[in-house]
């Protein structure tokens, strides 16, 4: 992983809450290589959503703590004036939703929208140009009759299709990352599949670093070259998709993998679950994250917390009894 | 022979000129399973809608217990109404948030001019049976994570001991470590209550771990209705396999990449003639595009509204 395209390091993110201060990120250090499409995976409350967040800088204003660095090109994302962080995003950094309608403004058309999330970079191209490009991305991500489309609002648009037009607004951008938190959560499982198929036919072609941040174990095994699996805020593992799925090492990656249902149930088999409920981040136990759900804790695993340890080149796991 | 608990005939639920139920038929035995799938806009929840009352199909019949529910009044539809109770997808905004838990659980028995303190003691029993503890009597919906608040809606159905459970889509949004147990408890339920199930879902794998049979939607059409080892052995309907094919599964050799299907589902208010499965179908031919294909028996005993069917 030589060169990667950010660096994170000891990163903590720490909110206001009407209970105290929740600890959502704690000590959470990645590195993105270039190139690579990167799942990150957690259930609710493992801070996925707050670690593209905290990349975009653009965190609610309860904050109470921003620790650690984000290194890209040389710079500290995390002390940029916010003019900067600005500038980046949009141009650096792109990121799909999980609903296009929160992103897409529904009294515009697509062609003006496009347009203009492709100026930033381009100040001086002339529209004409710019919605030529939208025109060839759009058809690109399999819309139809896109130079007609490019006068249609958002609303005139189907689910399916406006979660296209999301991603081609984001590679319009051409920016160095793209992030996609849960980007076909809200489709049904055709669609989805369809989608699923563009962006990795899109990332081949592109060959951009993409982040995607999804519950979904099978998407992300059909998506990704690389997995982070988080955990109440902390990296439990990382490492090769196929890898980590093959022989996950981790207690809780393994708990999750056993949670998935396969294609072979039947009707009465019983499901796995993982007993015990996520830990309240405004009042963090001590020693390790995950000791209170886990099938193999000792008595030590409760005192210090474990250090996120290399097994293998590529490889690194949170546990300190492997 | 007793009828069947539920039957379906030819029942179609329409909202102005769009049609979200159409023609639909199916039979629900006591103490069987039917998983109800199909994507959004399939007309399922309306279907489910249907089998509870809350929705009037505008031709055919609902059947319970061998009694047209349109039919019932008086003491008839109230017993129709302790019978048949629906748990809802999202627990929390389906219950008062100004009520406690134990009010929301004492409201049905009120409802039905039950003696409260007769009943009481079986509210109990239930919440224990669906693994919540007794101090959640006095929190409000909002003050109880999603799990549990899952299973404050399967208690509140059961208050009234219903014999028909419908329930919308009993997962969807809750993380996979929880999902597995409230399925486990379903199926307990199901055993110790001698209950029916609707379970109406998105996602196969979780239906599929809990029903006897499926009937598969498309645009408001049962397309596919059969035993669910038949279903997952050979699907049928070309859209039946798709949405398999399209279910995501954890994979990390990539040897099922998912089978796609073209095109969109086309605008329900403005169908073209024919099979309504035609703008994605791969096996689509002109006689698809001209005739509507009827719901018809296979050798095996599948209903499958196909004109060339994959399989059976």
């Amino acid at each position: 992983m030589n060169d990667p395209l950010l660096q994170i390091r000891d990163l903590s993110v720490h909110f206001r809450t009407g209970n105290g201060t929740a600890e959502v990120l704690r000590h959470v250090s990645l590195d993105l290589a270039r190139g690579r499409l990167v799942g990150v995976v957690g259930e609710s409350g493992s801070g996925k959503s707050t670690l593209a967040a905290t990349l975009l800088r653009l965190l609610p204003p309860n904050l109470a703590r921003l620790d650690g660095a984000i290194t890209f090109e040389g710079r500290n994302l995390l002390t940029l004036p916010p003019a900067e962080t600005e500038a980046l995003r949009g141009t650096r950094f792109a990121m799909i939703f999980q609903d296009p309608m929160t992103a897409l403004n529904p009294v515009f058309t697509i062609g003006n929208q496009l347009v203009e999330f492709q100026r930033a970079k381009q100040p001086s191209a002339s529209r004409a140009d710019l919605r030529a490009r939208a025109v060839r991305m759009l058809a690109r991500v399999g819309i139809a009759d896109p130079a007609r489309r490019l006068d249609d609002y958002p609303h005139e648009f189907s689910g399916g299709m406006r979660q296209r037009v999301m991603i081609a607004a984001a590679l319009l951008t051409e920016a160095d990352l793209l992030i996609a938190d849960e980007p076909t959560t809200a489709l049904d499982p055709t669609i989805e599949a369809q989608i699923v198929a563009l962006m990795r036919e899109l990332h081949a072609e592109i060959g951009s670093t993409m982040m995607l941040i999804s519950h979904s174990l099978g998407l992300v095994s059909q998506l990704c070259d690389d997995v982070v699996v988080l955990y109440a805020g902390t990296v439990v593992e990382t490492g090769p998709m196929a890898e980590i799925f093959r022989n996950p090492l981790h207690p809780y990656t393994r708990a999750l993998i056993a949670c998935e249902i396969g294609h072979d149930v039947a009707r009465g088999d019983r499901l796995a679950s993982i007993p015990g409920e996520v830990p309240d981040v405004t009042r963090v136990p001590p020693g390790c994250i995950f000791a209170g759900r886990c099938p193999d804790v000792v008595p030590a695993c409760r005192e210090a917390v474990p250090e996120l340890r290399a097994f293998g080149p590529d490889r690194r796991a949170a546990c300190s009894r492997l | 022979m007793q009828p069947p608990l539920v039957e379906v005939r030819n029942a179609t639920v329409a909202y102005g000129p769009v049609a979200a139920v159409v023609a639909a038929s199916l039979t629900i035995e006591a103490g069987e399973t039917i998983g109800l799938i199909g994507e959004s806009g399939s007309g399922k929840s309306s279907f489910a809608r249907m089998l509870v009352g809350l929705a009037v199909p505008s031709a055919g019949q609902v059947l319970f217990d061998g009694g047209d529910i349109a039919a019932l009044g008086g003491p008839a539809l109230l017993k129709f109404r302790r019978d048949v109770q629906m748990i809802f997808q999202d627990p929390v905004a389906s219950l008062s948030p100004r009520m406690t838990i134990g009010r929301l659980l004492a409201e049905p028995l009120q409802i039905h001019g039950i003696d409260r303190a007769k009943a009481w003691p079986g509210v109990l029993e239930l919440v224990r049976r669906v693994n919540l503890p007794e101090t959640i009597l006095g929190k409000y919906p909002h003050q109880v994570s999603g799990g549990q608040a899952r299973r404050v809606g399967i208690a509140r159905a059961l208050v009234l001991r219903p014999r028909l459970v419908v329930a919308d889509e009993p997962t969807a949004g809750l993380d996979v470590s929880v999902q597995g147990d409230l399925v486990n408890l379903l199926t307990e339920l199901q055993r110790d209550f001698g209950l029916t199930y609707l379970l109406v879902s998105h996602n196969l794998n979780v239906v599929r771990a809990m029903a006897d049979r499926f009937a598969v939607m498309y645009l408001g059409q049962l397309i596919e209705v059969g035993p669910a080892r038949q279903i997952f052995a050979a699907p049928a309907h070309p859209y039946t396999r798709a949405l398999i094919a399209a279910t995501p599964r954890l994979d990390p050799e990539r040897t099922h990449p998912p089978a796609l299907l073209a095109g969109e589902i086309p605008n329900p208010a403005d169908l073209p003639p024919g099979c309504r499965f035609q703008s994605r179908c791969p096996y689509v031919d002109d006689h698809c595009r001209a005739v509507e294909p009827p719901p018809a028996p296979l050798a095996d005993g599948r209903i499958v509204r196909c004109h060339k069917p994959l399989a059976g």
